[in-house]
């Protein structure tokens, strides 16, 4: 049911209670951040009186890095600032398995705190147990990939890749890319199977493309192929052609097109061509009074295809000879035969 | 029931005229200000540039967001800027890259004329109107514009928009590569996007500005801790990170052992942590693509140390190898 609103109906009342209700909840919120920095303080002291005994016994180190971990764990935030890194890096090296274990935890907080402590140690006093222990917790591969001591832990990487099913695999790029520096020529048809899953395409071509004597073009073409065609539910696979972001400012999108431009798929051009129409739109949204894509098809047509001119030259061009086009990847330019 | 349905139609009885009355204003106040607003027959350049320019100020000041196609369709607006003579069209691409509210329409307005009747203009004029870019973007007539867009680039001393910057790269000669450079280095901001147009460029030697780029990144960081630049001295490190990975693909070896040095830097020794948050290990992954050798990152940094003078860069696998005569 429509009701009209009242039209005039703020008085002078009303704007005298605003004020008065504005500084009563200025009020509470400057308490509660006074009780909050004041709990913050005697949490801090209390942490500092925290003091490990000079020659300590195994079981008082034990006791000391589990009372750091109450403290880590009642605060949420970590930051490289925190005292409890402090506090865990004057351990006794000889003791440092302690703090290796507490990075095999499954809590985020003092595995944080942790491997922070432990970067600071020498890396030979870890190394060993790092290795060893990665078989039982793969939490360790953070420490491995950090000295980069793959060769190391090349049995117990390769018997992780082997135990999945690379229909599914799905885990972290950074297990991927262990796998990668450990791999032989015979894990080629497993890795390409992996890629094909198309899970976190993205990265992993990014990877895969720079392994040598790996035929990338054919990963290539299958990711292309296999993205085309709808998924286990008859829905389109746009998931894996979406743009993400790379080291902050690098955006790369349609990452699988470019791939797949380079690996020579002519197909893969169709739809640039299509955006340098020039009866498309001369704007397509607030604010794209420029629009970087229809910039960059242009860009990436003019870097691959062995042709100069306007945009309807080249689209003719292109739409002429589709067919005859060979690409030549040293160039990186689809050619016309030369007969 | 009857009550209830008497009621609510009653009530929309009485809100409708307050709506209708309101969008009537709004209308009607466009309208009074715009109507005495006409164009003479035959005009002069001064007089479109004014009668364009009153246009847009009077609809910016309504409202600074896109004028709605229902509102632009009862101010008449197509019609409005049609009358404007092909002589003038610059005023159009003008609004199209300046002014969000009339953006869309002016679209329109030029998208109904025909290319041919007005490619001539737009060339003529592109150096005294710089949005005339967008028309050449379009149609990609960059050969044609082929020499005012140099006389810009002749006369350019900082970083063009992204536009700009790609009609630079399409006409540039081998003697304007010095100038694409120093544009290229004058940018205080990471600029990867500009980066990939100088690919296009026949001849264009990318090593040379990479080399260069990375050691102006040096000065900006310097200039940051001494405090005389404002910025962000991990990012800048990071950009820079990106760049000497291009140098050393390119076969640079000196920037291959800056490199190597970056694998461990203690001042973001956690930067493994991130790595958690589904990205990759960017620095070892820079290394490892250009060098043949397997093993620690210690063991890579004295591997480099051990055959820095020998190294020889191989452009068919894009790797650096010890050649067997050594």
């Amino acid at each position: 049911m429509l009701v009209r609103p009242p039209m005039a109906a703020q008085g002078e009342p009303a704007n005298n209670d605003a004020p008065a209700v504005e500084s009563d909840s200025i009020k509470q919120a400057l308490e509660e951040a006074e009780a909050k920095l004041q709990e913050e303080i005697k949490r801090t002291q209390t942490l500092n009186e925290l003091v490990l005994p000079e020659n300590p016994t195994r079981a008082q180190c034990e006791s000391y890095v589990k009372e750091i971990r109450r403290f880590s764990e009642e605060d949420s935030s970590i930051s490289g600032r925190d005292p409890e890194i402090e506090k865990l890096s004057t351990l006794p090296v000889e003791h440092i398995d302690l703090l290796m274990r507490e990075i095999g935890s499954g809590v985020n907080e003092i595995r944080y705190h942790a491997y922070m402590a432990v970067s600071t140690y020498e890396p030979e006093s870890y190394r060993k147990l790092a290795i060893d222990g990665l078989a039982s917790e793969s939490a360790f591969i953070y420490l491995i990939a950090r000295h980069g001591w793959y060769q190391q832990a090349k049995q117990d990487i390769l018997a992780k890749f082997m135990a999945v099913d690379p229909k599914v695999a799905e885990f972290d790029p950074i297990w991927f890319q262990a796998f990668l520096e450990v791999i032989e020529p015979e894990h080629y048809p497993l890795v390409h199977e992996m890629v094909l899953s198309l899970y976190d395409l993205d990265n992993r071509l990014q990877m895969l493309e720079t392994l040598p004597d790996y035929d990338f073009a054919k990963t290539v073409n299958a990711c292309w192929e296999k993205a085309k065609q709808p998924d286990e539910n008859g829905k389109e696979r746009t998931a894996v052609v979406l743009s993400f972001m790379r080291d902050g400012n690098v955006k790369v999108t349609d990452t699988l097109r470019s791939y797949a431009i380079r690996a020579g798929i002519v197909e893969a051009l169709d739809p640039l061509i299509d955006q340098i129409d020039p009866n498309r739109k001369l704007v397509t949204g607030i604010g794209q009074n420029l629009p970087a894509r229809a910039l960059s098809a242009r860009r990436t047509l003019r870097r691959h295809l062995d042709f100069r001119g306007t945009n309807e030259e080249i689209q003719t061009w292109f739409r002429t000879h589709r067919d005859q086009l060979i690409f030549n990847p040293i160039t990186q330019r689809f050619e016309l035969p030369e007969d | 029931m009857k009550s209830m349905i008497l009621t609510t139609l009653l009530s929309l009885a009485c809100t409708l005229p307050v709506f209708a009355q309101k969008i009537v204003t709004q209308e009607s106040v466009l309208l009074q200000k715009l109507n005495p607003l006409v164009l003479p027959e035959n005009p002069t350049p001064q007089q479109t540039d004014a009668y364009v320019k009153e246009h847009v100020r009077i609809l910016e000041s309504a409202n600074n967001f896109p004028i709605s196609k229902r509102l632009a369709k009862k101010i008449n607006l197509e019609k409005r800027f049609d009358a404007i003579p092909n002589r003038d069209i610059h005023l159009l691409f003008e609004q199209v890259a300046e002014y969000i509210s009339v953006q869309a329409t002016v679209a329109r307005v030029i998208e109904k004329r025909d290319p041919k009747a007005y490619k001539a203009i737009v060339i003529a004029g592109l150096y005294d109107h710089p949005n005339n870019i967008i028309a050449i973007k379009h149609h990609g007539w960059y050969q044609d514009a082929k020499e005012q867009i140099l006389r810009k680039l002749e006369a350019s001393n900082e970083m063009p928009p992204l536009a700009w910057w790609q009609a630079f790269t399409e006409v540039a000669e081998p003697k304007h590569h010095a100038k694409l450079k120093q544009l290229f280095l004058s940018e205080d901001f990471f600029i990867t996007d500009y980066k990939t147009f100088l690919e296009i460029v026949p001849g264009y030697d990318m090593a040379d500005t990479t080399r260069a780029n990375v050691l102006a990144i040096d000065r900006k960081i310097e200039e940051i801790e001494r405090g005389e630049r404002f910025g962000c001295r991990v990012r800048q490190r990071s950009y820079q990170r990106t760049e000497m990975a291009a140098a050393a693909m390119l076969g640079d070896v000196e920037m291959l052992g800056r490199l190597i040095d970056a694998l461990d830097s203690l001042e973001d020794r956690d930067r493994i942590w991130y790595y958690t948050t589904n990205r990759i290990d960017t620095r070892r992954q820079y290394v490892t693509q250009v060098v043949d050798f397997k093993g620690s990152n210690k063991e890579i940094r004295e591997w480099y140390e051990a055959n820095r003078g020998k190294l020889v860069f191989d452009f068919f696998t894009k790797r650096f190898v010890i050649p067997e005569d050594f």
